[in-house]
């Protein structure tokens, strides 16, 4: 019996913090169908990417003497982690300092004072969910990306032998197969930061002109420096 | 039930008054020294950069003796204002992102209501403010506004729901900044009986006007007015 009102009494209460979280998903919800929009940005950045690798320059390639299998190589390389450089540039570009913009804009109406005021915590209402919806966002980039990756290999392995799947395909899926959750907690992170460098300026005294120029100069180096280190990582 | 002791509002301009429970106070500030926002700002959070001290009647020590809000940690300060106190500003202060009846059941959703009960409190006071059968001037019904965003609503609308949002929340005082500004004769009197329905539904509670000009002398003409200004305490029936 006693046990029974414990079960039911938790229920209850983890049924009351679902319902307080809610009002956080709604929050985060209404940023997140904005940043949808970043998403979709990704997708065709990644299909014209796709496109003018496979029309323009995997033509080119023979033309320096490369053999189909360093030419698939490069090719995937390119797809796949350039992919993850451009998510990024998507996620600053885009989702990060619309961001800023509108937490700027929310400063400057007092949404903050309002917020506080009614006796809610402006941080949890207004910031976190643009961070998580930064993580998001740069996460489904990654994602498409990745898909990107696995739909050009099948393209490029018919382009060289005529086949649709091939040793090309089964390497890049085993490779994504190991990494894939380090490597998807690894984008979320890095969009999670992104949100926070874009959100925290802005709850300072600093202005909108103020915080973005700073915050794109450092993000362009940060994504130079990760594909550096990243075909570095393919070299050796 | 709130007192401003030796209150900074700008430099030069102090306050030393009492706002009493059941009257409507107005607070007459010189619109080029003083922001509206200051004591909203003071109240939200930034009280240990400000000058001078504020008391809230309901806020006391263990053994009952009132204490300074600046005293008061963050957390503590956002529950007093969650039971007591009710912010306008100038627009409303509803969340862009939210429509407006999201922003109405946001507060009552995020102190742990749960939703149906949330909505049913939000439309119960509602109906008892007058609010639900409300439309704007073009003829749009209040259940099709409050489906609407705060930024496709004109001012008048902004603020008026602003008002109604914070009126939900049965505050026993209400501190409203500029709340006739910008507005037309027959808005600035739709907000005046707005006030004028919520002092009926609450007599206990007590009304604070923050404006900058003489709008507000002219819309409560009717209304018996405690006015306050900046180093001074003056009242007139």
């Amino acid at each position: 019996m006693t046990d029974s009102l414990v079960l039911a009494a938790s229920m209850v209460s983890r049924a009351a913090a679902l319902r307080r979280r809610a009002v956080r998903d709604a929050l985060a919800a209404a940023f997140v169908s904005g940043l949808g929009r970043t998403a979709v940005s990704a997708v065709w950045v990644a299909a014209i990417l796709g496109v003018t690798l496979l029309q323009f320059v995997l033509p080119l390639l023979p033309w320096f003497g490369a053999r189909p299998e360093e030419l698939a190589r490069i090719f995937l390389f390119a797809v796949q982690h350039l992919g993850d450089v451009l998510a990024g540039v998507l996620v600053v570009g885009q989702a990060g300092l619309a961001s800023t913009w509108e937490l700027w804009r929310a400063r400057e109406r007092h949404r903050f004072t309002s917020v506080a005021a009614a006796g809610m915590d402006p941080l949890e209402l207004l910031v976190l969910p643009r961070v998580w919806g930064l993580a998001l966002v740069y996460l489904i980039g990654g994602m498409l990306f990745k898909v990107t990756a696995v739909v050009a290999a099948v393209w490029v392995n018919y382009a060289i032998d005529g086949r649709f799947l091939g040793p090309e395909i089964g390497g890049i899926l085993e490779e994504g197969g190991r990494g894939i959750l380090a490597g998807y907690a690894l984008n979320a992170a890095v969009g999670a930061a992104v949100g926070v460098v874009c959100c925290a300026p802005v709850l300072g005294r600093m202005s909108a002109a103020e915080t973005v120029a700073p915050i794109g100069r450092v993000f362009r180096q940060a994504l130079v420096l990760i594909f550096a280190a990243k075909l570095l990582f393919f070299v050796i | 039930m709130l007192r401003f002791e030796h209150f900074e509002l700008a430099p030069g301009a102090r306050l030393e008054a009492r706002i009493e429970r059941g009257k409507l106070h107005v607070l007459r500030l010189d619109p080029e020294h003083v922001n509206e926002e200051f004591l909203a700002r003071y109240l939200a959070g930034g009280a240990r950069r400000a000058q001078g001290e504020l008391w809230l009647e309901e806020v006391k020590d263990a053994v009952g003796k009132p204490v300074a809000l600046r005293a008061l940690g963050e957390e503590r300060l956002r529950g007093f204002f969650a039971k007591f106190v009710g912010f306008v500003l100038r627009d409303g202060g509803l969340l862009d992102e939210l429509t407006v009846r999201e922003n109405l059941v946001l507060s009552r959703r995020y102190h742990d209501v749960w939703p149906r009960r949330a909505k049913a409190e939000a439309e119960e006071m509602a109906a008892l403010l007058g609010e639900l059968t409300r439309g704007d001037e073009a003829g749009v019904a209040a259940p099709e506004l409050l489906e609407r965003c705060p930024a496709e609503l004109n001012l008048f609308a902004r603020r008026y729901w602003g008002f109604v949002a914070t009126l939900l929340r049965r505050p026993q005082l209400v501190i409203a900044f500029a709340p006739f500004e910008g507005l037309r004769a027959a808005d600035q009197a739709a907000i005046a009986a707005l006030m004028r329905r919520y002092r009926k539904l609450e007599p206990a509670c007590a009304l604070l006007l923050v404006v900058s000009g003489a709008e507000a002398r002219s819309v409560l003409a009717t209304e018996e007015v405690v006015e306050l200004r900046a180093g001074e305490e003056e009242f007139s029936a």
